[in-house]
């Protein structure tokens, strides 16, 4: 934002580049993996690699292709109302607006609009998802297209500005002040307790969030055969989409309400927002789970507590912890976004020194989270290897 | 056309991708005893909760500001009675109209890239053939079509990896 200025660009590259990092190394996977027969013909045939994938591979792999597109976009959804709350202005903006009046029904009618578009990108990549036909698939990449052209013509971003003079003077200008990083007033042992505090607030946070997730998880299942199951399906579905389109700025000011400021609030606000995460990855793991083993054991005359333990959850417990494990990798940066608001950690250190313009500070802040991220991936790592 | 998949198997792609990432590729090449059980593993979890709640001074200072509660509680009421003045609603029409924008023309731009970045970094010799195997070895190469010396590769690292450090 300090080098482009307030164009929205900034929010579109803010989204674009983090997520385009990870779509590619999904879609380098996904290709490989439908590159099959088809493209290997086609390369002793003696076409190029391009040709042979874009006949041979990228076929196969379309439905997958772009289902994880509109995967994305839902995750996007989450990233814009973020962006937003700093500044990058729509639903987001609006709604930190609203709080600092304390204006708590202009606050709900913005929450109802976020859950409305969380729904229905929701309800649009599982419609997809459940059949790819082709018929899907071209309503689908025609409703995207329009999307995209009146997006452009509703933000009308600037692309002129990312090449221009002024931004490569600016762009200088921030790395010569970023060079060296130093240290916060607390010196370097600040540093290291707050990323300590960060890594502990991520930790509780992905605790609250499992432990919530994996009871909700069976209730919200769709799964049920009766009519007041269905119901009460219907309701635990219907908190996990409020827990997380509330973004979690907004949790953490509420929390902030009642627990004093300190890695608790923080903790509890992402706990929250993951819970809703999670909880509906767990459910999809419940929906999708092997009928057999429990139709087996109920045949067999076993109690229902024992089919549930044996077949259920021993099922779904390694996925349930992978998941867990995932987002905890996630919930570490977001700790940040909480920061933000006064939660304490590096995200409250951050934002004092974007304040202050501190840009050397800013960067010791991100070289000490990075730290605290790669822990955390080094962690879930090694215990994802020993439950497979 | 392939298998409609579910959003879970989608996130196992991301995490595929993830896992393979330079240090997970040295983690995997490095293999050291045999790793702690699943048991072990609650253990440290519940150890590290615990830390972190005592040293978030959780029991020993107050943590509840009481008089919150009163703040929380007209938050939730508003819930009922929303703002639906039409000035608003308009208002909140267009923010909405400006999030969706983000959020369509950032995934657009990540699709692109993923799309460009995606066919450089596949079948790209010992890069792409080892990453296959890594993701085998790391999902239990759920549904992936992976090459004999991939399959070797991680029947070998699964089987034998602990032994052969």
């Amino acid at each position: 934002m300090n080098i482009l200025g307030r164009d929205p660009l900034v929010g579109i590259l803010a989204i674009a580049i983090p997520f385009g990092a990870i779509t590619a190394k999904v879609y380098a996977e996904l290709i490989d993996e439908s590159a099959g027969d088809t493209y290997r013909v086609l390369r002793v045939a003696g076409s190029g690699r391009l040709v042979s994938l874009a006949y041979g591979a990228i076929p196969n792999a379309r439905a997958d292709l772009v289902s994880y597109a509109f995967y994305r976009l839902e995750c996007s959804l989450r990233s814009a109302v973020i962006l937003g709350m700093i500044g990058a202005g729509g639903l987001g903006f609006r709604l930190s607006l609203s709080f600092q009046g304390l204006a708590y029904r202009e606050m709900w009618t913005t929450i109802y609009a976020l859950i409305v578009i969380s729904a229905l990108a929701d309800w649009w990549g599982s419609w997809l998802r459940r059949a790819p036909n082709r018929t899907r698939m071209h309503i689908s990449l025609f409703a995207g297209a329009v999307l995209v052209v009146a997006s452009a013509a509703e933000l009308r971003p600037d692309i002129g500005r990312l090449f221009s003079a002024r931004t490569r003077a600016l762009a200088t200008d921030l790395v010569s002040r970023s060079w060296p990083p130093t240290a916060p007033r607390d010196g370097w042992w600040g540093l290291v307790h707050r990323a300590v505090a960060t890594f502990q607030m991520s930790l509780l946070a992905i605790a609250i969030a499992g432990v919530l997730a994996v009871g909700v998880a069976f209730v919200a299942a769709r799964r049920g055969t009766s009519r007041p199951r269905r119901l009460v399906a219907f309701v635990a579905r219907g908190l996990l989409l409020l827990t997380r389109s509330i973004p979690p700025p907004v949790w953490a000011l509420l929390v902030l309400f009642v627990v004093y400021p300190g890695p608790i609030p923080g903790a509890l606000a992402l706990g929250i927002y993951n819970f809703g995460i999670l909880g509906r990855l767990c459910a999809e793991v419940v929906e999708n789970l092997d009928p057999r083993p429990a139709t087996a054991l109920d045949a067999l005359g076993a109690h229902g507590v024992s089919t549930f333990a044996y077949a259920t959850l021993a099922q779904a417990g390694t996925r349930f912890a992978t998941y867990s494990l995932y987002r905890w990798e996630v919930a570490l940066r977001e700790t940040v976004i909480v920061g933000v608001v006064g939660a304490g950690g590096l995200g409250r250190l951050l934002e004092q020194q974007r304040a202050a313009f501190n840009y050397s500070g800013m960067f010791a802040t991100v070289l000490a989270l990075l730290a605290a991220s790669l822990v955390v991936d080094l962690i879930s790592t090694a215990a994802r290897r020993s439950l497979r | 056309m392939t298998a409609p998949r579910s959003l879970t198997t989608l996130a196992d792609h991301e995490q595929v991708a993830r896992a393979t990432r330079p240090t997970a590729a040295r983690r995997l090449g490095r293999v050291r005893g045999q790793p702690p059980s699943a048991r072990a593993w609650l253990l440290v979890a519940v150890a590290g909760v615990a830390w972190s709640l005592w040293d978030a001074g959780v029991g020993r200072k107050a943590i509840v500001n009481p008089g919150g509660w009163q703040l929380v509680r007209r938050f939730w009421v508003a819930a009922v009675h929303p703002q639906f003045s039409s000035d608003f609603v308009l208002s909140t029409w267009h923010d909405t109209l400006t999030t969706i924008g983000f959020a369509v023309l950032g995934t657009v731009l990540a699709i692109m890239v993923g799309l460009v970045g995606g066919i450089a970094m596949s079948e790209t010799g010992g890069i792409a053939k080892a990453r296959v195997a890594a993701g085998a070895v790391s999902d239990g190469g759920a549904g992936m079509r992976i090459g004999p010396s991939g399959a070797y590769r991680a029947v070998f690292t699964k089987r034998c990896g602990g032994s052969f450090s």
